[in-house]
């Protein structure tokens, strides 16, 4: 028996076009960066790289709430380990660096 | 002018070829860089870029598909961000030609596995219908779309897996490079979830993996932005197309597409030996 979760779906297929309307608008935004060029495009440029690494673990945020609100309790237990895990492992570069 | 245009085509090339199967396209795009001329320092952080932008570009189509299983993608994760801070630290234990030597072995023994493989394992099931595809509340399973058929699917070995995960992210971090080439491979025939859903969660965790590797990069040094959004141009390009792509295939040339270029990076990595 499938046990999907119904508002799950919906807000999933909501944040696959927020997802794929934000990238054209970054990679507008990358096209800008290197026809400007100078420090305004630098500026931009950086813009985009950091937002695009930012996407993946704000997606992990948005699972964990939602595995909460619908009471996953185990996977949003899971996801909260992966961020910390993973800002751990950026903290030990940091402090090795 | 010419260089940038080159860039952007090697960067939309190797991520479009990387989306179909979860690899990330760093593991050939890296290399290309390198043989070119450019200093190893310069090329890797912009394979962590263009594997980023192309996880983010291909997550749109695969979130719609409902082939991503974040549930597996979060707990295979953890093992492997575990296993990658574990050898980023270790970095040196093991000599880089013989670590690539075992990299290389083990990546043609995953393209064995891939491709002498006939056949899905996972059938469609009548009895649901397209409600049931995605991932399901409160453990690993689904189901995905399969040409207008729902096909479940349950993951086995789960520890093992998880395990190899962790051993796959342990060889990343002593490697320095992404590890979908061994995390689609893992996802599919030792944890046998079907093809395109090993790749679309590979495609989500890698870009996990890459993000991070990029923020300790940018800890460690600069980052040249300028070339970093060349790569963002062509990497989303070809995430977005590859993602494209691998719905239309299907699972058996997924598969078989997964094996090839499996033999194509092992042989890249030789050569880079």
């Amino acid at each position: 028996m499938s046990t999907v979760d119904p508002a799950q779906a919906t807000a999933q297929k909501k944040l696959a076009t927020l997802i794929g309307r934000a990238t054209y608008v970054l990679m507008v935004v990358a096209l800008a960066g290197v026809l400007v060029g100078g420090q305004i495009g630098r500026s931009l440029d950086g813009v985009v790289v950091v937002t695009f690494a930012l996407v993946p673990w704000l997606r992990v945020l948005w699972l964990v709430q939602r595995w909460q609100k619908i009471g996953d309790k185990r996977f949003a237990l899971a996801g909260m380990l992966l961020i910390g895990i993973a800002l751990a492992g950026v903290m030990v570069s940091f402090l090795v660096a | 002018m010419l260089a940038d245009l080159a860039l952007i085509a090697l960067a939309a090339l190797t991520a479009g070829v990387g989306a179909i199967g979860g690899l990330g396209g760093a593991v050939i795009l890296v290399p290309v860089l390198v043989l070119s001329g450019m200093p190893i320092v310069e090329a890797s952080p912009l394979g962590l870029i263009s594997v980023v932008a192309a996880s983010v570009a291909a997550s749109g189509r695969q979130l719609r598909d409902g082939t991503v299983n974040h549930r597996v993608g979060v707990v295979a994760e953890s093992a492997a961000t575990v296993g990658a801070i574990v050898g980023a630290l270790a970095v040196g234990v093991v000599s880089e030609r013989l670590l690539t030597w075992i990299i290389a072995v083990v990546i043609v023994a995953a393209a064995a596995m891939s491709g002498r493989r006939k056949g899905i394992r996972w059938h469609p099931d009548t009895s649901l219908d397209a409600s049931a595809v995605g991932e399901w509340v409160g453990s690993l399973n689904g189901a995905y779309d399969l040409n207008g058929s729902v096909v479940p699917y349950r993951p086995r070995r789960t520890v093992f897996g998880v395990s190899l995960m962790g051993l796959a992210g342990l060889v990343t971090g002593l490697a320095g490079v992404g590890g979908g080439f061994m995390k689609t491979p893992i996802a599919s025939e030792v944890m046998h979830l079907p093809v395109k859903v090993a790749a679309a969660t590979s495609t989500f965790t890698i870009g996990l993996t890459a993000s991070v590797a990029l923020a300790v990069t940018a800890i460690r040094g600069d980052i040249d932005v300028n070339a970093g959004a060349l790569v963002v141009l062509g990497a989303a390009t070809g995430g977005l197309v590859g993602a494209r792509l691998q719905r239309q295939l299907s699972p058996v040339v997924v598969r078989r597409a997964l094996a090839a270029l499996l033999v194509v990076i092992s042989v890249v990595l030789v050569v880079r030996a």
